[in-house]
């Protein structure tokens, strides 16, 4: 499989998102662009979502990859981190205002070289420079990093995402295995037919049937409220262990989330809900472009590659699977196909 | 001019819904934005200048109107240009430049503009580009920044010298790269290269290869990156002096420029404000627009004169319309100092007062006014007095309202717009109708413009104006009572919204049972309310 085509096959926002920080984001992103570049291919929109300033893995003490652009590639950064780049940009926007890293530019590579990537502070500022790369004719934009509690996916409807894991210690590839495939579930939960109802705000939980809704805070709900799980739940903020306890004893039968980042807590915790007959849903069902796994994440927390890949590609089939930096081949199932 | 926050306190900008007014006024630019914190109201002495203003506004308009594509551009260049303020407080590098130039890239597109619309031009005076940058910043057409190679032969040099040695690196590189993917099969575009213990024919062979380090194991796996040659050691520590050169190169030249556009900050400030000024002009032209405005004619400022033909409080107009109502516009011809309004409960009192003052407001911040016609002077603040409970913890309605009254009264010396929403209503009916006449009095011999809606008889008198509410349509009423109208009819179908004129010493018509038995209070309690009203007048 050519790991390119998982750029090509869309011109949709790409999110990378990690299962922990350090799971290998930035490693993957390199590796498909490397490839992508292999095939002649430039002119991609990079960027990330906020900056956490550290230069090293804080578990293996790697030097945290930088990214590489290319020629034609359009670049989120800022100008303090420009200044000690390599590569060097012609700007075409620059922010009005200062943050912590410096003053928000875009440019077009130049010259090619090493970057260190920043991104907006909040999911609006996010979406704009999304928007202003795409308008910028980048070919794709590609965001490293984010997609969590603070910058939910569902802020970017039509967004793909790529997942990235990396082994917890002492963890053997079965219960890796099982791990990854339980996430990706949350990924694949049915998307609610109606739209989100206007105006729910964080905190609140809309009751209702899809058409018309009413609006209270979790503390106020009684079984009364929810009508015996006959009314829908709606969540404007995220699920918890909590939250979830308190809405099945009141006997909910439907959660509906914004999209699987608001999922705050176990992914089996999500299975045992299910075979208890409880219907998670999401308003945002992003499509899943492929599955990495980075399998030497550490002197404990490693997997050999080759078996890892082979059983997470027979689990997730269709779902792409890879390591950036294993030997063995990116795995897909007999039909190649992404879902 | 003075800003709106000393023009109008907040309780009154509440009152009037200018706070809700200007939410929806959209200036596009992002200084434009941010001026909306400290807008500039046009005050006494000010009266030229607001005409000359309503004059731009008409050219403004002219412009929406016949030449919406000079103007669509005009809005997306406003959108699009930074904020510079800022930009001065800081160090210099890429970024600020870039900033630079994209303000200067899209004052000169503005400027081109607006050169056919000579009225706006030779208001805004905009500087040309190389006033601005003295060429500096490249071509006034380009909207990028990027320090040339030919800014300096130095420069040019150095990026040639790093070129080639990023060529020769990169296809050093890729040479051994190359050659270890097709020898063991490894991945090209990897970075460095995982493999399985239990590949223990590959571990063997690349731990054995010269052209290979080993940088990482675990239990499971080896990890190892290609080795760097010493010609691609040589090529590296080459590029990174070259690297270290250039930027060394970059910040001399970059000073230099910061050096000299820095002595031009003044006139780059100027630049910016008089974009704001553009900016908020069509703004306001387009909310002139949407409203079917007016501009105000300004009376001898010596007179207080307040008449309003067809006057609309927008926000007011708007939920009216939302709410499936018919809105009345104002009718209101004051040409006395004070003036006080009755009429019935729900009759439209306070919207008659607010309508007034929202008028006067949006008129002094430069706005034309949703009018037929509106004729006023300049008044130095408007303020508004009303029964809403004061805002210090523990005081009742009318310690609320007297705190207010207070306020509101030590400004009728200054020429001051005045509106008093029934003032005493909150306390004994004898000592409040006494406390109104004498506020009344103590309003009449002031230079300010006094509007007091009231309930209590008998007020006026000596020169101050009497309106009062139409009140009830007893036509409608009647009907209503006789059940031939909807029993739920909302009470505005039956209430008649026109300010008028009352002759000195007429009754005051409230009409409170009458409200209230139409608002659905229990018949047997509004009757028995009616049989106490007799007998005392009996």
């Amino acid at each position: 499989m050519s790991l390119a085509r998982l750029l090509t096959n869309s011109e949709r926002p790409l999110f990378v998102v990690g299962s922990e920080k350090n799971a290998g984001k930035t490693a993957t992103l390199n590796r498909i662009r490397a490839e992508a570049r292999l095939e002649g291919l430039s002119g991609f929109g990079l960027c990330t979502a906020g900056w956490d300033g550290e230069s090293s893995d804080h578990l293996t003490g790697d030097q945290k990859p930088k990214v590489t652009v290319f020629p034609n590639d359009l670049v989120l950064t800022t100008g303090d981190l420009l200044a000690t780049a390599q590569a060097r940009l012609e700007l075409l926007w620059a922010g009005s205002l200062s943050g912590q890293a410096g003053r928000p530019v875009i440019g077009r590579c130049i010259r090619a070289g090493e970057v260190e990537l920043v991104g907006p502070p909040t999911v609006a500022e996010l979406g704009e420079a999304l928007d202003r790369m795409t308008r910028l004719g980048a070919r794709r934009v590609l965001v490293d990093g984010a997609a969590d509690r603070k910058t939910p996916i569902s802020a970017f409807p039509g967004a793909e995402v790529g997942l990235v894991f990396r082994p917890e210690t002492g963890e053997s590839v079965d219960d890796f295995a099982r791990r990854v495939a339980q996430v990706v579930m949350l990924y694949q939960l049915p998307q609610y037919e109606s739209p989100r109802p206007s105006g729910l705000r964080g905190e609140q939980v809309a009751l209702g049937d899809g058409k018309t809704w009413t609006f209270h805070m979790p503390v106020d709900l009684d079984e009364e409220s929810v009508q015996n799980g006959k009314l829908h739940t709606w969540l404007g903020g995220p699920l918890t262990l909590p939250l979830l306890d308190d809405l099945q004893d009141l006997g909910v039968k439907t959660i509906i989330v914004d999209d699987p980042s608001r999922l705050v807590l176990p992914s089996n915790r999500v299975n045992r809900g299910i075979e208890k007959g409880l219907s998670f849903q999401l308003g945002m069902r992003p499509s899943v472009s492929f599955v990495a796994v980075r399998c030497d994440g550490g002197k404990r927390r490693s997997l050999p590659p080759r078996e890892t890949l082979k059983k997470l590609s027979d689990i997730l089939a269709p779902i792409p699977v890879l390591d950036p930096w294993s030997v063995a081949p990116p795995l897909e199932s007999a039909s190649g196909g992404t879902p | 001019m003075k800003f709106l926050d000393e023009f109008l306190d907040k309780d009154t900008s509440a009152y009037l819904g200018v706070a809700q007014t200007l939410g929806r006024f959209s200036p596009v630019s992002e200084a434009g934005k941010r001026q909306l914190r400290r807008l500039e109201v046009f005050v006494p002495g000010d009266e030229a200048e607001l005409i000359e203003h309503h004059r731009r506004l008409k050219i403004a308009l002219d412009l929406i109107e016949f030449n919406d594509e000079v103007y669509h551009r005009l809005r997306h260049l406003l959108r699009e240009i930074p904020r510079i303020d800022e930009v001065w407080e800081q160090p210099w590098g890429q970024a600020e430049f870039a900033l630079l130039t994209s303000f200067r890239y899209r004052h000169h597109q503005i400027r081109r503009e607006i050169a056919n619309t000579p009225e706006l031009s030779s208001w805004l005076d905009l500087v040309a580009a190389s006033e601005l940058d003295q060429g500096l910043l490249g071509e006034p057409e380009g909207s990028r920044f990027y320090l040339a190679d030919n800014r300096s032969q130095d420069l040019a040099d150095v990026r040639r010298q790093i070129a080639e040695a990023q060529y020769w690196a990169e296809n050093e590189e890729n040479e051994i790269r190359l050659r270890l993917a097709k020898t063991y099969g490894l991945p090209q575009g990897a970075e460095q290269w995982v493999v399985d213990r239990e590949d223990g024919e590959l571990v063997r062979k690349l731990l054995s290869d010269t052209a290979v380090v080993l940088a990482a194991e675990t239990v499971s796996s080896l990890r190892f990156a290609p080795k760097p040659s010493e010609r691609l050691m040589d090529l590296r520590a080459r590029l990174s002096a070259l690297l270290q050169r250039e930027r060394q190169i970059e910040a001399s030249l970059y000073q230099g420029m910061e050096d000299r556009l820095r002595e031009k900050e003044t006139l780059w400030d100027a630049e910016a404000k008089k974009l704001v000024r553009l900016d908020m002009l069509l703004a306001m032209a387009e909310q002139s627009r949407t409203w079917k405005a007016v501009a105000p004619i300004l009376s001898d400022p010596n007179v207080t004169l307040l008449e309003v033909e067809e006057g609309r409080h927008e926000p007011v107009r708007e939920a009216v319309m939302a709410g499936g109502g018919e809105y009345v516009p104002l009718e209101l011809h004051l040409a006395s100092p004070v003036a006080i309004l009755t009429g019935t409960n729900m009759g439209g009192k306070t919207v008659a007062l607010q309508t007034a003052g929202w008028l006067q407001v949006i008129a002094q911040l430069g706005f034309l006014v949703p009018a037929k016609r509106f004729t006023t002077r300049l008044y130095s603040q408007v303020n508004a007095s009303s029964t809403q409970p004061g805002r210090l913890g523990g005081l009742s309605e009318f310690g609320g309202e007297v705190e207010r009254l207070a306020r509101l009264l030590s400004l009728r010396h200054q020429g001051a717009m005045l509106l008093i929403d029934e003032p005493g209503r909150a306390t004994h009916v004898k000592e409040g109708r006494a406390l109104t006449q004498s506020v009344l009095d103590s309003l009449a011999s002031s230079p300010s413009l006094s509007l007091v809606a009231t309930h209590f008889d008998g007020l006026g008198g000596g020169g101050i104006a009497h309106f009062r509410m139409a009140g009830l349509k007893r036509d409608q009423v009647a009907l209503w009572e006789k059940g031939r109208l909807d029993r739920r009819s909302p009470l505005h179908r039956l209430m008649d919204y026109r300010v008028l004129p009352v002759q000195e010493g007429a009754k005051v018509q409230s009409d409170a049972l009458q409200v209230a038995e139409l608002l659905g209070l229990e018949t047997a309690v509004v009757e028995r309310a009616r049989e106490l009203l007799k007998s005392k007048r009996g």
